[in-house]
């Protein structure tokens, strides 16, 4: 029981040693964009490890049991004794806490992460959405609208503000690690931080219809030069 | 139940014995999971390729999902634990001579059947539902897809499962054979009790929304419409709010029929008994109406909202960790044969250890952002709901085979689909989580924004197919069973609990006219002392 | 001679353009006016921000940017002062719902009258708010005031799909008689048209206002956040109605609950008189 105790506490504190990698993004410097696509990756990274660990242990245990424990005589029968009031509280208990010790580590950095997901920072580029059956319809401020093709420029954090005119939709940007519903009548919102020139698939998370998987588009990030450009040939048009 | 002991047709129809009851359950359940398993076979071709496959029509394949997604839960997994298990088992394993009421047990039986027969109408009408089994509105108001059936098909089975809840409920509580004590019930009796609790409590708000949806539709009511003062967003939380609480309707009688298998395949005393029936079942009652946000994480709720199920959420590891030690704990000391069904009852473990872990980063707020809706989440639902309860239902039934029918199965064939249903799982929903992270989203006719996904597809259709020849050996196996079984003993897994102690099958009033009076020391998973008939 | 024949055709010229005068009279349209065009665009332009550094002047001098007034919900009037219809009729019912209401002005929320009309200045103002004779509960809380640059006004109401016009035969403006709630944020949250609008429109619209898009609320009791989650905007009529869903889930949620409930309390009787009937035949054998 000791033992146990024991090997418990240890997981624990390694556990919660760890947790300085993760909330090491808090320390970053001053006036930065912290990127929720990098957070997400390295706290996925994190997760995933842990749970791995765990997955790992539990089933090493399991194993071992099942094949240790083979019957070996057609008339043998277990040998689990009823547990004593006190390990039944032990086994409830220590168990209990080291889950939901490790529940609060990983809320409490989901909120740090959320906190970042949630709060686009001053000075965004905002981009209007407006999701329809089935294409996306981005208009930027001034006029310029593009259909299906998210043209934003690098370097700039970019929020979207979306709604829809028909059904549920979902803006999904698998790269960038984001993705919110788009209702009628309400508007949602989120930001992502596009930093180098690429091409992006962006694509319809929420089930729409027929064309559901035929509503994907492409997010263009372009230099800021080149993106200027582009809007103000739009903007005239 | 005087006409028991024939075994016309028309005896079977107009049956009240729970046994017969139990049985027919488990014909309409596999029928309903052979139909969607075709259905799911029919999905995994489709996306074989890049463009289309099989159909060029994505209305049509759009009801197949519809179909897989709402038959597995409403007519397979609902019905077969709550109905095939919780009917046959429960009376048994508490020495009663049939349930509460024996005639709403019948009625509850063919609301089911009515239930099944209506989502095999989708195959019929002109206009079969697309709406999923979430029906989330305006798309299930505005669709030319028949909505109505899905509305009626989720009210049927609603009603069926209220009537069998009533019904278990009132049998667990007083008819019980005498000395049949609250703490000498089996495991099993504890998961059904706390299913139908929450399908009782939570039932009715299911039947509400696809009510209004209904109404919506077809009568012009605005309830779901923002343009006239509804709001989207509520169907969506009444539907999540019955529908989370469901995972657990499933859940809990699958992990109490695992729990039946191991304890008596290791011959051995479920390791903390008492703290799995409280801090297990019962927290996860207690918690289960407060974590449904986490279905939302994405939908533009209140992020306060958001945050505060995703610590509830998080929480439900506590229970589901207990029963999974208690599970694991029973091993240990253990005298294992490993039995088809206890196969089924050690890959249980491992296929929802997989499941629960994955639901881990899912359950994380700011994580799910980024693979919520994607098919990360469809493998770490089959994995932790849909499998690991399908090893359930196929071990239990194993596991009951000899009892319901007199005879055995073949152990070879229950062997082989047992590894066949188990490589094929791992190769289809293994690859599922890689297709997921790299943003794959779910309910897709088509890929073709993702092209370099197009192999790790094949993999999963491949998997699919495993699992086909996995499920078509088990039929034979039971088939083979019934038809060239040899005849099987009263107590072939030499169990200690209550149900084993009666003829296979059992005869009308279940212990062959004994009245049972249960001893003072009576311990259903005692093998540390000689057994006994009762 | 010469005169009098001048004033004979002056006369008859007179008489002509009088009698022309006439005729035309009943030709004028009774109003040009189609009220689609001032009609606000609210699907597109809910939820946008607004610029935060315009410039406004009360009427006693103070400068002000529109963004020292956003630390709580803004109800914003676009409104102008040398109109004696509408307009005061818009603030005074404005003034009279926040008289009827729970929040606490100041604390809870701001309101700011502005004037899109390019010849109000602080006299035309300094009179409209002597006219208005808004309580003093409210005045802290209640700015009036004209822009300093009336270029700002311009493109204020034109980020808020606002539309007027001048119409010189009425001599008014024809323009939305709608409040604009903001956020603190600065976002557009609510257009209530004043036409029918009650007491409760405007207290759940600032309170709509108050839920800030990052989902930080300045108003935390749990009354006003079950108030909210009570109603829900009607776009087609323009006020809050009862989100009748959620009341129909809760119902069906307690019927449940007394189902299990009933029936357990049934069986539970059933069960004692079964146990008195099985002791009552027992004492008779």
């Amino acid at each position: 029981m000791k033992k146990i105790f024991m090997a418990l506490t240890a997981a624990f504190m390694l556990h919660t040693a760890s947790a300085k990698s993760v909330f090491a993004n808090e320390g970053r410097k001053a006036g930065a964009i912290a990127d929720p696509a990098e957070g997400w990756s390295r706290l996925f990274h994190e997760v995933l490890v842990d749970v791995t660990i765990m997955g790992v242990i539990f089933a090493a245990i399991t194993i071992y049991y099942m094949l240790k424990y083979k019957r070996k005589s057609p008339d043998q029968v277990g040998s689990c004794k009823k547990l004593s009031a006190a390990q039944m509280w032990g086994w409830a208990l220590i168990p209990a806490f080291v889950f939901m010790a490790d529940d609060f580590f990983l809320a409490a950095n989901t909120w740090s992460l959320w906190n970042i997901y949630r709060k686009p920072p001053a000075g965004s580029y905002e981009i209007e959405v407006r999701a329809e059956m089935w294409s996306w319809n981005f208009i930027y401020p001034g006029g310029a609208a593009a259909v299906n093709e998210l043209r934003v420029p690098a370097g700039k954090p970019i929020a979207l503000r979306m709604t829809s005119s028909d059904v549920v939709h979902s803006l999904y940007l698998s790269d960038f690690k984001v993705k919110e519903d788009c209702m009628p009548g309400r508007v949602t919102y989120y930001w992502f931080y596009p930093k180098v020139p690429g091409e992006h698939v962006l694509t319809c998370t929420e089930y729409c219809g027929a064309m559901h998987s035929g509503m994907y588009g492409k997010v263009i990030v372009m230099p800021q030069e080149e993106f200027d450009n582009w809007l103000k040939k739009e903007t005239k048009a | 139940m005087s006409a028991h002991v024939k075994s016309g047709f028309k005896e079977w129809i107009f049956t009240t014995d729970h046994k017969r009851i139990g049985i027919l359950y488990l014909v309409g359940s596999i029928t309903a999971f052979c139909l969607s398993g075709i259905m799911a076979v029919l999905i995994r071709l489709e996306l074989w390729s890049l463009g289309p496959t099989i159909t060029d029509d994505p209305t049509t394949y759009n009801v197949w999902l519809y179909m897989h997604g709402a038959v597995m839960i409403l007519g397979f997994q609902i019905p077969a634990l709550t109905g095939w298990f919780a009917n046959y088992l429960a009376p048994l394993q508490i020495g009663a001579k049939d349930v509460a009421f024996p005639r709403l047990n019948a009625f509850s039986l063919w609301l089911f059947w009515a239930g099944v027969v209506l989502a095999l109408l989708t195959f019929v009408v002109p206009d079969p539902p697309d709406v999923m089994w979430t029906g989330y509105p305006p798309y299930s108001v505005v669709t030319s897809g028949n909505t109505a059936l899905y509305s009626f098909t989720v009210l049927v089975m609603g009603f069926s499962s209220i009537a069998g809840g009533i019904n278990l409920i009132a049998t667990i509580i007083f008819m019980r054979a005498p000395g049949m004590a609250w703490g000498k019930l089996n495991m099993f009796i504890w998961t059904v009790l706390a299913a139908f609790t929450i399908q009782l409590i939570f039932v009715p708000v299911l039947g509400s929304a696809v009510t209004m949806v209904l109404f919506d539709k077809y009568l012009g009511a605005t309830f779901f419409n923002p343009g006239m003062g509804g709001d989207v967003l509520i169907y969506q939380n009444l539907f999540w709010f019955y529908s989370h609480p469901a995972v657990y309707v499933i859940l809990l009688p699958g992990i109490g029929m695992i729990f039946e298998i191991v304890a008596t395949f290791s011959r051995n005393r479920i390791f903390n008994f008492k703290v799995a029936v409280y801090g297990g079942v019962g927290v996860l009652v207690l918690i289960t109406g407060e974590v449904w946000v986490h279905h939302l994480y994405t939908s533009g709720l209140a992020d306060w909202l958001r945050v505060f199920q995703m610590v509830t959420t998080l929480m439900i590891s506590v229970p589901v960790g207990i029963l999974m030690i208690s599970l694991v704990g029973t091993l240990r000391g253990g005298a294992i044969d490993y039995k088809t069904p206890m196969l089924y009852g050690v890959g249980f473990i491992f296929v929802f250890l997989v499941g629960g872990l994955t639901g881990i980063p899912l359950a994380m707020a700011s994580l799910d952002l980024a693979v919520h809706d994607t098919h990360f989440v469809v493998a770490h639902f089959h994995f932790v709901m849909a499998v690991s309860m399908t090893f359930a239902i196929m071990g239990g039934t194993y596991y009951l085979f000899p009892k319901m029918s007199g005879r055995m199965y073949s152990e070879t064939l229950g062997r082989t689909g047992f590894w066949l249903f188990l490589i094929g799982v791992f190769v289809t929903f293994g690859t599922m989580f890689f297709v997921g992270l790299d943003g794959m989203p779910r309910r897709y006719y088509d890929y073709q924004m993702f092209p370099q996904l197009e192999n790790l597809h094949k993999v999963q259709t491949i998997g699919t197919m495993i699992i086909g020849l996995a499920v078509i050996t088990i039929l034979i196996s039971w088939i083979h069973g019934l038809v060239a079984g040899e005849k099987a003993p009263s107590n072939p897994w030499g169990s200690r609990s209550l149900e084993w102690d009666t003829t296979s099958p059992p005869g009308p009033g279940n212990f062959g006219g004994r009245s049972i009076v249960v001893p003072d020391d009576w311990d259903p998973y005692c093998y540390d002392k000689p057994g006994r008939t009762l | 001679m010469k005169n009098l024949f001048l004033t004979w055709i002056m006369a008859v010229v007179l008489c002509f353009y009088s009698a022309v005068c006439h005729a035309e009279y009943g030709r004028v349209p009774k109003s040009e006016f189609d009220p689609e065009t001032i009609k606000i665009d609210e699907e597109k332009y809910l939820g946008s921000p607004v610029e935060k550094n315009y410039v406004f002047i009360n009427e006693k001098g103070r400068e002000f940017t529109l963004g020292d007034m956003l630390d709580k919900p803004l109800i914003l009037v676009l409104s102008y002062y040398a109109c004696d219809g509408v307009c005061s009729a818009v603030n005074a019912s404005l003034m009279n719902a926040l008289s009827g209401i729970g929040l606490k002005p100041g604390r809870d929320y701001r309101a700011l009258t502005v004037s899109f009309d390019r010849n109000d200045g602080l006299e035309s103002l300094a009179m409209f708010k002597k006219h208005l004779q808004i309580p003093e509960r409210l005045g802290a809380a209640w700015e009036l005031a004209v822009a300093k640059n009336y270029k700002d006004m311009e493109s204020l109401t034109r980020g808020l799909g606002y539309n007027f016009f001048w119409s010189t035969r009425d001599r008014i403006f024809f323009h939305p008689n709608a409040l604009v709630f903001l956020s603190p944020g600065g976002r557009v949250v609510r257009y209530l048209y004043t036409a029918g609008m009650s007491n409760k429109d405007v207290e759940l619209s600032i309170l709509d206002a108050s839920r800030d898009q990052a989902g930080k609320s300045n108003i935390t009791d749990l009354g006003s956040a079950f108030l909210i989650a009570c109603y829900s905007y009607n776009f087609k009529e323009g006020k809050y109605s009862l989100n009748y869903p959620l009341f129909i889930g809760a119902g069906s949620l307690l019927s449940g609950v007394a189902l299990l409930g009933i029936s357990m309390v049934v069986m539970a009787r059933q069960g004692r008189n079964q146990k008195k009937n099985k002791k009552q035949m027992a004492n008779d054998k």
